[in-house]
């Protein structure tokens, strides 16, 4: 386009009105030239007139013509069309309305699916290459144990050896006191070798990251911290490179702070590994060695090399390391690991919504039909003045993208607000750390192709229909009633079908999860979980050296927190019903009692201060808690639960029976040294059973609760619970305040209220439940939506059929019998299917419920109930409006 | 309205248009008489046509209009080349030139 052309363009727009009259003013000019020119070849002045006026050819017309050659006719028909289009579909509000709540509902459901699949699952790093991503897995049958961690000679020896990685990082997860600059902190971290940093190439947001001669033995105290622990704790400050902060009481240098999204196992300190290379101890596993995998390795190749280098270091230190037999050494992608069971799950989930959309853009097309058979008087008589076929075509057109622009926005609206909602639901570990589920480009980039798409899908095959009928209408009236085939009869039959089924098996995934999620609700903890505070107060090593004062300092805080209005009651205890799935368990034999075959029995071990189990009111079933005197001078006793009881003397009173524990095969790793004491221990009484996991329906472990007092020092990360009179959290600050009254750089973490930790053992189930529940909701709307379509459109298509039975003596009452039936015709089949698929899916998720039988006849019945009144319900409303058509109107159309 | 009228090719039109402008400026009335008169009554130009061709040329920049007074007082517009439509003028004759030529070799090959 040239320069001029481009001015012309901008005059054409911005001066439309004057450009208009400009054009009107020559063209009658024209023609009065014209006329003049008849009156002097001696034409008499009105016959002039008129040949001049013929001639011409139609003012109108001419200027018609100018108009569709001159620039920015096509943005000006746009605008046209949008006006008229506005128009509309302000009109039939009602149509209009639930087009666009449709069609919101489809975008804004599969943009937030879209979101979380994308953030959390396809693209969780900023990692370089983190798609070839792996993680070392060793197997080892001799101890029937899987580990991801590895020892430093194991570590070393794979890094040197293998040929499959580009960089083998050691990673571990440490914890850090953060004790100055405001309240002391609790904050998670790792240490990392130095080639992390190459690995990853993500590089530093401020100052740099470390240097392998600082990750040597006794290397310098430096440290990388997260964005957000730099934003959160240091006030974003700029200047924080070179400052000194103090982890666990000793002095560390920042060197820089990383940039978002870095968060290396989850944590937020970065400290190098500084690895003793003079640790020859196989069997001391403690190391994550991470790497990606060489480009042009195959995984397959990389699991036979490591496979073989596996072997030879079987060969070479198998007679050291018994554990070494048969053992093997596998990469496992990241990716995988994440993804794992998940995959099929995600693959469903997004076959449903790509199944929802398709019903959303078949609804709306059966809308538009039903919409085009009303509009064809209108649409013929455009046809008829003048208008091409193309244009009337692109009005429609225009008007269908209208709507899917107003849905995707309603829809981007929904997103938006909804996304924050969906990701707080979701269980926060089933997502890494590093993920951010946001509204970014990517499902900007989504719902607007997605727009497109289903404009195109649902919009043009009744365009093309509705412009078909004036067409044909134009040419002659009596052109109705023989449109509308078989195959678009049958077409519109299976959608609904389709979508009964679907809503049938939702509704009964729903149901069924409901009741789960009653049923597990319902389930005795064995405990009270209402006006409980609890938090961790781990002590750190260094200040807290001396069993006598990690003593002193538990004794001194609980006497403290009993001063506190509004207390009821307080212990200090290792474990908290519910609170995590690390455990502390160790290995026991009972005296008198040969080994059993399947090798010793093992049970959960709480270490707990004698108000614990007043706390929690679990109750005591035989014999006694602790007391003040089980002290280290009297003789080592324990409380053991029900189960215990009950798998170990089935028959008979374990109190006065003698165990001793054994080795410590701790997975927290909270249970320093091995045995305490190498003393028997003597059961003293039984409690009841508690919930032990976050996992409402984890099975119940045998434990064994130790008094304190017998057992001071042994643990240096203890929880506090307090029950309270008022509202647990109304003490939260005055608890804090007794803890920093006591250690001013002592830090308290994950305080929170005892229902809490309960309900978030529920979250993944209320995820499950109202994820299908929206997606319930979403298949009723849909049936309702896609009944009222295709009945409404076959209501527009017999109109003149129902008019002659009326003005042949048809009540309203038999029309309204004949449209609910044909809706029982369409629903039966759906209904049925729907039926069958719903039984068969649900016994394959059997798995996921719990409390109710998957084939429970109330939820099925119920919800074939449930969806035939909603079919009735939307077969009534055109239904109404056919039982009003006066036979007269209906007739005088044809 | 002649029975054998030539259907105007694509661009002739133009064509016609800028060489009747060439020696002096005129309103529409007048271009179409003149094309007309040149012609001998093969093309006659009708309104339909001839003010959506003078709006696209003068939009290229071809032509420049203004208001001025027909022969007999009345207000019409005239339409003037612009150095670019006689360039382009040239243009449009060297390739008639070429495209006859080439039209008779073929018609003449047997």
């Amino acid at each position: 386009m040239s320069i001029t052309r481009l001015a012309s363009l901008l005059r054409n727009l911005l001066h439309k009105q004057r450009e208009e009259r400009e054009l009107d003013a020559e063209v009658r000019a024209h023609e009065l030239l014209l006329a003049d020119e008849k009156i002097r070849a001696g034409i008499n002045p009105q016959e002039a007139q008129r040949q001049a006026r013929l001639e011409l050819g139609g003012v109108e017309q001419v200027k018609e013509h100018v108009r569709e050659i001159r620039a920015g006719h096509l943005i000006d028909t746009l605008f046209q069309d949008v006006r008229f289009g506005l128009r509309m579909l302000r009109k039939s509000f009602g149509f209009t309305t639930v087009a666009v709540l449709t069609l919101a509902l489809g975008i804004g459901a599969s943009g937030a699916i879209f979101s979380v699949v994308d953030g959390a699952l396809l693209h969780p790093f900023i990692y370089k290459h983190s798609e070839r991503s792996a993680v070392l897995v060793a197997q080892f049958p001799y101890k029937n144990l899987q580990s991801l961690l590895l020892s430093i000679p194991e570590y070393l020896e794979i890094k040197n050896r293998n040929h499959v990685f580009d960089q083998l990082v050691g990673e571990m997860p440490a914890s850090f006191d953060l004790s100055d600059r405001g309240t002391p902190e609790f904050v998670s971290g790792a240490r990392v070798t130095a080639n992390e940093f190459p690995a990853r190439g993500v590089p530093p947001l401020l100052g740099r990251v470390f240097s392998p001669e600082e990750d040597r033995p006794g290397g310098p105290r430096v440290a990388l911290i997260a964005f957000t622990l730099w934003r959160r704790r240091f006030n974003s400050d700029p200047n924080i490179v070179g400052e000194s902060i103090r982890l666990n009481d000793a002095m560390y240098t920042i060197l820089g702070v990383m940039p978002p999204r870095y968060r290396l196992l989850g944590g937020e300190i970065f400290l190098p590994a500084q690895l003793d290379t003079a640790d020859f101890n196989r069997s001391h596993r403690f190391l994550y060695a991470v790497g990606n995998l060489r480009p042009e390795v195959s995984l397959d190749r990389a699991r036979s090399e490591l496979s073989a280098l596996a072997h030879a270091m079987e060969r070479e230190h198998g007679a050291s390391a018994p554990e070494y037999a048969r053992w093997s050494l596998q990469p496992e992608l990241i990716r995988d690991v994440i993804l794992g069971n998940l995959e099929p799950a995600l693959f469903a989930l997004m076959g449903a919504v790509a199944f929802v959309l398709l019903m959303i853009s078949a609804n709306l097309s059966n809308l538009l039909l039903a919409r085009g058979a009303a509009r064809r008087r209108e649409l013929s008589l455009r046809l008829l003045h003048g208008a091409s076929r193309s244009r009337i075509l692109r009005q429609v057109l225009t008007e269908n993208l209208l709507l899917s622009l107003l849905g995707a926005l309603a829809g981007s609206g929904l997103l938006y607000f909804a996304l924050h909602a969906l990701v707080s639901l979701i269980p926060p570990e089933s997502i890494a750390a590093e993920a951010e589920i946001v509204f970014n480009p990517e499902v900007l980039f989504f719902v607007a192709s997605l727009t497109i798409l289903l404009t195109v899908v649902f919009g043009l095959g009744p365009a093309l229909q509705a412009t078909r009928w004036s067409a044909s209408e134009a040419l002659a009236e009596s052109g109705r009633g023989t449109v509308g085939t078989r195959g678009g009869a049958f077409t519109r039959a299976a959608l609904i079908t389709a979508e009964i089924t679907l809503a049938f098996v939702v509704l009964v995934g729903a149901s069924l999860m409901f009741a789960t999620y009653r049923s597990m609700s319902a389930l005795p903890l064995g405990f009270r979980t209402d006006h409980i505070l609890t938090m961790r107060v781990p002590l750190a090593e260094g200040t807290y050296a001396r069993a006598a004062d990690v003593e002193h300092f538990y004794q001194e805080l609980l006497r403290r927190v009993g001063t506190l209005p509004g207390f009821q009651d307080a212990a200090v205890t290792s474990f908290l019903p519910m609170e995590e799935w690390d455990f502390d368990s160790q290995d026991f034999i009972i005296e008198g009692r040969s080994l059993e075959k399947g090798g010793t029995p093992n049970a959960d071990v709480a270490i707990t201060s004698l108000g614990f189990f007043r706390t929690f009111a679990i109750g005591l079933l035989e014999g006694r808690t602790f007391a003040d005197d089980d002290s280290p001078a009297s003789a080592p006793v324990a409380v053991i639960n029900e189960k215990m009881a009950r798998l170990f003397w089935p028959n008979q009173s374990p109190l006065g029976q003698r165990i001793s524990l054994g080795f410590t095969s701790s997975r927290s790793g909270r249970l320093a040294g091995s045995s305490a004491t190498s003393e028997a221990l003597t059961i003293v009484g039984v409690v009841a059973d508690t919930r032990q996991r976050p996992d409402l329906l984890y099975q119940i472990r045998p434990e064994i609760y130790l008094p304190y007092g017998q057992n001071v020092g042994r643990i240096r990360n203890m929880a506090l619970a307090v029950r309270t009179l008022s509202a647990p959290s109304s003490l939260a600050g005055a608890v804090r305040a007794q803890v920093q009254a006591l250690d001013s750089q002592q830090p308290v973490y994950r305080i929170q209220d005892m229902d809490t930790i309960v309900a978030n053992g529920m979250g993944p189930k209320r995820f499950s439940l109202v994820l299908l529940s929206l997606f319930a909701v979403l298949a009723i709307l849909l049936v309702i939506v896609g009944l009222y379509g295709v009945i409404a459109y076959s209501i527009s298509r017999r109109s003149h059929e129902l008019g002659v039975r009326m003005a042949l003596g048809a009540q309203p009452r038999d029309i309204l019998h004949l449209v609910l039936k044909e809706t029982a015709r369409l629903t039966i089949s759906g209904l049925a299917i729907g039926l069958l698929l719903a039984v068969l899916c649900a016994r394959l998720a059997a798995a996921q419920f719990y409390g109710v039988s998957p084939t429970n006849p109330v939820a099925l019945v119920g919800v074939a109930v449930l969806l035939l009144a909603v079919a009735f319900m939307a077969g009534y409303i055109p239904a109404r409006r056919a039982m009003r058509v006066d036979p007269m109107v209906a007739l005088r159309y044809e | 309205m002649a029975p054998d009228q030539t259907n105007l090719l694509q661009g002739t039109l133009d064509v016609m248009i800028l060489k009747s402008l060439a020696l002096t400026e005129m309103h529409g009335l007048g271009i179409s008489r003149r094309i007309e008169q040149i012609t001998k009554g093969t093309f006659q130009v009708k309104p339909g046509s001839l003010f959506p061709a003078l709006y696209r040329m003068e939009e290229e920049g071809w032509l420049v209009s203004y208001w001025g007074e027909s022969e007999n007082n009345r207000r019409a517009k005239y339409y003037k080349l612009t150095s670019a439509g006689r360039r382009q003028l040239e243009a449009e004759t060297k390739r008639w030139g070429r495209i006859a030529l080439a039209i008779t070799r073929t018609l003449e090959a047997s």
